[in-house]
């Protein structure tokens, strides 16, 4: 297990297998786990009823009501389920940027918190947006943590050099790319991104109008944060290829900083008006410090 | 006032405006950068972007400073001026007399202070554009500055110019000033002076016009020390006696002391009464032995004095130290006699056989009588009768030679006549390169030969004495009293007295290194001694200067001696203002003339607090 060990030595996995994700609505999982869901399912526990469709199993059809109304009812009981976590990792070129590379920050980070929903014996997804791989999952319990975090290691990005002519080559954006992600059932959905798009706000839309919870981890290298550069340049969009030619002065430093905060609470405020929490994340932190500190601070962890 | 150009064609200089538009318009090369995405730049360009590629030229500050001082410089170059009616420029030569009168104080501060004053004045009050030429006239004329409009230049000069304690050679002036003035027509020779000189006689009539500005008073007297010398006493030749004149250059009568002093000490006083226009002439005797200089002061008790540059005058006491002569010989007493009456000699004999013994470098003088040592002293040498070997080589002998001819002109044959001079036999010498011959035969061969061998003066007698008649005639001992004199090694200072003004030529010693003058200002120079003599030119301050000859690096000094630089001129010293003749002013042309006033200074002067705003401007967006 020579990649998963380097994504989380042997210390780190220890004091991540104490913590678990917080779900803070009931969630709609698949299989029997520890938590309360919010689905009504075959259990013993009474939860309410609800109209007949076809499909539905006759056998949960009250007849008593039925008998009383002549209007067909099921019986729904409220079930003990698993919790459905899906790491959605952005694979994207401009995630394989910075220093250190975001993306390898991300499987890190993905890796980490797969490990902590394993051993929380959640059922974990993880879904690399932009890459040849399509999904890993789902996997729960702790004894299928090396082969998660060896395809967390392993999935390699679909676009691998900066087009010559700008749009030609480049993948699909964001809001694409999400749009495949396909999420079966509800549950915790935790998507790892830097979010550098137009289209951020139709990407997180996506997630919102899913039923269950949805974390985004919003990932900046500081380079991204605090430009070093300076004089006359001809910026490359590492995706697309599209040029910009600036004049990086002490102005141009400071309006591109003036953007930056405004975008990053721009993406807050939305998020915040769509249910999803919201974590903004330099990859000049240490790992250990973003999972045990910014993250339980902020709840997404315990 | 209308606008002109004097160069037009600096104005092509404009034709560069449209390539810094240009520059402006062409893409800059830019270093390409690779970012995680342009998303969140895209929204700055508009803000950012300062040079775009051709197709949009953007206002931009830096393009106008750039535009503007361009522009300036076009037309700076092009040089544009205006006219303007003004009083026709012309070209004055300012003449301030820098002459040892001209340090009288009969006006205050002086009258060198004064003249500069008014040079200063007629200065500022030139025509424009006129070229103005500053020349202090001194023992040597100096010209401070030359053909310049910059007038600050020259007030600059004048405020520098110092007065000279020398006489003041005014013809050469006069003519350096109508050489420097150019044009006759615009010439204006003004002579800031006190006129205490008699104009030379010899002037040229072309001088043009000379205007010249009095700055003495006309009724001011002085009392000078115009002479000073000294000779031995004929009683006893190392005591001295000093001569002096005083001449009172005033209408009145005055008295003043006389006061003679020796190293500095005060020997004797006297007072003395003049006549208007009178002088004394004073005998001092029995100056103390062994001194080394004397001074003579006036001061005065009652009287005039405005000038008191030349109220005291040196003199150097002449102590010239006896030869130190080694007689080397077999014995002759001819050589011994006439060598032990010879004043100034200290004579020391040893035999041949024992020159080995003794340290012959020490001596002045060493006379080889029939005898060569291996190697030769450094001294100077008279070489009598010398073997064949050394560096005096001989082709044999020749028997009763006759005097043929004999150089009267040469030093050593002063005042001797050897006419009637036998000689029994005499080697036929084969004379080095440096020797001249003085005496010699028909058949050229040489009986006395003398020459300047390296730093060694030696002279040559290819005869023995005993086997001629000469030192039986009255002109052997005046021959050896020449000879002794040209071998003996002459002082540092050729001339002890000079005036001030005039150039002391010094001739060090050979082992000399550095040769170091102080003069009265207690102002030392350095020379490296090397070949030949050293001009010494810097004594325009009247008084005692002295020379050290220093060997081992500075360490030690060889030889200490002294010269003495007095004013010492009587025309110089009466300071009464006598010049009449030299003022022509000539007409004056005060006609008026369209000046052409140019002002591209201004403009080239604006042109660098906008390049300063430019640099500013483009470092504070950087």
């Amino acid at each position: 297990m020579a990649g998963p060990q380097t994504l989380l030595d042997g210390a780190f996995a220890r004091r991540l297998e104490r913590l678990s994700l917080v779900s803070r609505k009931r969630l709609i999982g698949q299989g029997q786990g520890d938590r309360r869901s919010l689905r009504k399912g075959s259990s013993l526990e009474f939860a309410d009823y609800r109209h007949y469709v076809e499909g539905d199993d006759p056998a949960r059809v009250d007849w008593n009501i039925y008998s009383r109304t002549d209007t067909l009812f099921v019986r729904l009981y409220e079930e003990e389920e698993v919790l459905n976590v899906h790491l959605v990792v952005d694979a994207s070129r401009s995630m394989d940027w910075g220093e250190p590379s975001k993306l390898r920050y991300a499987r890190r980070l993905a890796a980490a918190l797969g490990y902590v929903a394993l051993n929380a014996s959640n059922r974990v997804f993880v879904w690399p947006l932009g890459a040849t791989n399509s999904a890993y999952g789902p996997a729960w319990g702790r004894g299928r943590a090396g082969a998660m975090l060896a395809f967390v290691d392993e999935f390699k990005p679909v676009q691998i050099s900066t087009p010559q002519v700008a749009g030609l080559g480049a993948p699909p954006d964001l809001e694409q790319s999400l749009s495949s992600f396909t999420s079966r059932a509800g549950g915790l959905v935790i998507l790892i991104s830097d979010l550098l798009s137009p289209n951020w706000e139709k990407a997180l839309g996506r997630l919102a109008v899913r039923s269950g919870e949805a974390v985004v981890l919003h990932t900046l290298s500081p380079q991204e944060l605090r430009p070093g550069l300076g004089g006359d340049v001809r910026l490359i969009d590492r995706e697309s290829g599209a040029a910009v030619s600036v004049t990086l002065n002490n102005d141009a430093i400071r309006l591109y900083g003036q953007r930056l905060d405004e975008w990053r609470r721009a993406v807050e405020s939305f998020s915040a008006r769509h249910g999803i929490a919201y974590v903004p994340i330099d990859t000049s932190m240490g790992l250990e410090t973003v999972v045990f500190d910014v993250l339980r601070r902020r709840g997404i962890v315990r | 006032m209308s606008l002109s150009f004097l160069a037009p064609i600096g104005l092509a200089l404009a034709a560069t405006l449209p390539i810094v538009v240009i520059f402006y318009l062409l893409k800059v090369r830019r270093r390409d950068e690779e970012v995680s995405s342009t998303f969140l730049w895209n929204d700055l360009i508009r803000d950012l972007a300062a040079h775009e590629p051709l197709q949009r030229l953007r206002w931009n500050l830096l393009l106008l400073l750039q535009l503007i001082a361009l522009a300036l410089i076009a037309f700076a170059v092009a040089r544009p001026f205006s006219e303007q009616v003004g009083q026709k420029p012309v070209q004055a030569v300012l003449l301030v007399d820098g002459s040892a009168s001209m340090q009288s104080s009969d006006v205050q501060p002086s009258r060198f202070a004064k003249a500069i004053e008014a040079a200063r004045s007629t200065l500022a009050g030139l025509p424009e554009n006129s070229l103005a030429t500053a020349i202090l006239v001194a023992a040597h004329p100096q010209v401070m500055v030359a053909a310049t409009t910059d007038r600050r230049q020259v007030d600059r000069a004048l405020i520098d110019a110092k007065p000279s304690g020398a006489a003041a050679d005014m013809r050469e002036a006069l003519l350096l000033a109508r050489s420097l003035g150019g044009d006759p027509v615009s010439r204006r020779i003004y002579l800031f002076t006190d006129g205490a000189f008699t104009l030379p006689p010899d002037l040229p009539d072309d001088l043009g016009s000379v205007q010249v500005v009095p700055v003495a008073q006309t009724s001011t007297g002085n009392l000078a020390v115009t002479t000073i010398s000294t000779r031995p006493d004929p009683r006893d030749n190392r005591r001295q006696q000093l001569f002096t004149r005083v001449n009172n250059f005033s209408a009145f009568t005055a008295q003043a002391v006389i006061t003679i002093a020796v190293d500095g000490q005060a020997v004797d006083e006297r007072t003395v009464d003049f006549q208007p226009n009178g002088q004394t002439e004073q005998v001092f005797e029995e100056l103390p032995a062994g001194a080394h200089w004397a001074s003579v002061t006036v001061s005065d008790s009652r009287g005039d004095n405005g000038l008191t540059l030349d109220d005291t005058a040196y003199t150097v006491l002449t102590q010239r130290k006896p030869a130190q002569v080694l007689l080397v010989s077999g014995g002759n007493q001819f050589l011994e006699k006439v060598l032990t009456l010879l004043p100034n000699v200290d004579l020391y004999r040893i035999p041949a056989q024992r020159y080995l013994a003794v340290e012959a470098d020490r001596f002045d003088i060493i006379v080889f009588d029939n005898y060569l040592p291996p190697l030769l002293p450094r001294g100077n040498l008279l070489v009598v009768n010398p073997p064949d070997r050394g560096p005096f080589r001989t082709t044999g002998q020749v028997r009763r030679p006759r005097v043929a001819t004999w150089d009267r002109e040469d030093p050593v044959l002063a005042f001797v006549d050897v006419r009637d001079m036998n000689v029994n036999v005499a080697s036929k010498m084969d004379l080095p390169r440096w020797a001249k011959p003085l005496i010699s035969t028909s058949e050229g061969i040489p009986l006395m030969a003398s020459g300047q061998d390296g730093d060694r003066r030696v002279a040559l007698l290819p005869f023995d004495l005993q086997q001629s008649n000469l030192p039986l005639m009255s002109a052997f001992p005046i021959l050896m009293a020449n000879l002794v004199n040209y071998l003996s090694p002459p002082g540092v200072v050729q001339v002890g007295d000079i005036q001030t003004g005039t150039a002391e030529s010094l001739l060090p010693l050979p082992q000399v290194q550095t040769v170091r003058v102080s003069g009265p200002t207690d102002q030392a120079v350095e020379f490296r001694a090397g070949q030949g003599p050293i001009t010494y030119g810097a004594t325009d301050v009247p008084g005692l200067y002295r020379v050290q000859q220093i060997v081992q690096g500075g360490q030690q000094t060889v030889d200490d001696d002294l010269f003495a630089a007095n004013l010492a001129n009587p025309d110089e010293s009466d300071i009464r203002p006598r010049l009449t003749g030299l003022n022509n002013p000539g007409p004056l042309d005060a006609s008026l003339t369209v000046l052409q006033k140019e002002f591209w200074g201004l403009l080239a002067a604006l042109v660098l607090p906008l390049l300063l705003v430019e640099w500013f401007w483009f470092h504070r967006r950087v």
